[in-house]
């Protein structure tokens, strides 16, 4: 009889409930900075309900690990994966050769426009009115002097 | 830097990227498949950037590997997202097995991030693009769901006694 009641009162001490268990799940994910974190850590010094339910879900997840997988790579299939990538760059130009090849024929290009708008602006109105402006003033100054 | 190093070191994240790949997408070609055209996505979207990693050798920034595997990994996480939508039936086989694979997309992809590749929870709401929040449920249901797959009470008492730890 003893016994059974000993076993009743141990059973409600464990059904007590605290409003913070759920929250002190997320101990195992929290950064120790996080303000939480501290909050939670207090807490859970103090209450009972919480340690326990915390230590049990700790050690239950730690167990639950094992389902998570790791999977490893066949061999096969990571060379693969490299020839892959390694046609990826060569299609891309990313080798460091057409990277190189690609400035060098783009600053050509822009030294040939550079050249081509020089060539445009001396055949352009503007040049040719002050050529003739600075020719009259040639023969100006000639009959002048 | 030059950009056969990075290839290399692309080539060298294979193995960590297919583990990622196939647990979103437990298909092995599905999943070589997805890594192959995540560094195909990688690649365009970073052309520029590559391109003047070959020609700025050491002037590049310190931690440009370490974005660069993290951009990957995103990618990974979006592409597979999109498939895992398209190829949800015929993977019902794997995740009608339970355990691990049977849990909701993101929060497999959380746990996983997580617990074996061992991000910090900023990088892994980069990845995921998620919140704080929404990181931290999806970790705590499937940790709830996982704690579930313990195979019968006695491994329970065993815990709760201290004995697996």
């Amino acid at each position: 009889m003893d016994r059974s009641i000993q076993k009743l009162i141990k059973n409600k001490s464990l059904m007590k409930n605290c409003i913070h268990t759920k929250n002190i799940y997320s101990l195992l994910d929290l950064p120790k900075k996080d303000e939480t974190y501290k909050k939670m850590t207090k807490h859970l010094e103090s209450c009972e309900v919480c340690g326990r339910e915390f230590k049990l879900f700790q050690l239950k997840s730690a167990a639950a690990q094992v389902f998570i997988p790791k999977v490893i790579m066949d061999r096969d299939l990571k060379q693969s994966f490299e020839r892959e990538v390694s046609e990826l760059f060569k299609v891309m130009n990313l080798n460091n050769r057409e990277i190189l090849k690609n400035n060098v024929r783009s600053g050509f290009s822009i030294l040939d426009n550079m050249g081509i708008s020089f060539l445009q602006n001396l055949y352009s109105r503007t040049m040719v009115k002050s050529y003739f402006f600075a020719f009259a003033i040639f023969l100006v100054l000639k009959f002048l002097l | 830097m030059k950009t056969e190093e990075l290839q290399k070191y692309i080539q060298n994240l294979s193995p960590e990227l297919y583990s990622f790949s196939y647990v979103l997408i437990p298909d092995d070609l599905q999943a070589s498949q997805l890594m192959i055209d995540c560094v195909q996505s990688f690649l365009i979207q970073k052309k520029a950037l590559v391109e003047k990693m070959g020609l700025s050798k050491n002037k590049i920034l310190k931690n440009l590997l370490e974005d660069t595997r993290l951009s990957i990994f995103k990618i990974v996480f979006e592409l597979s997202r999109k498939r895992y939508q398209q190829l949800k039936i015929s993977l019902s086989d794997v995740e009608g097995i339970g355990g691990f694979y049977s849990l909701d997309f993101d929060e497999k992809a959380i746990l996983y991030l997580k617990e074996k590749a061992g991000f910090e929870l900023e990088t892994i709401e980069f990845i995921t693009s998620t919140t704080r929040t929404e990181t931290l449920a999806f970790l705590y249901s499937a940790r709830i769901k996982m704690t579930r797959l313990m195979p019968n009470q006695d491994f329970q008492n065993q815990i709760q006694s201290g004995g697996i730890a």
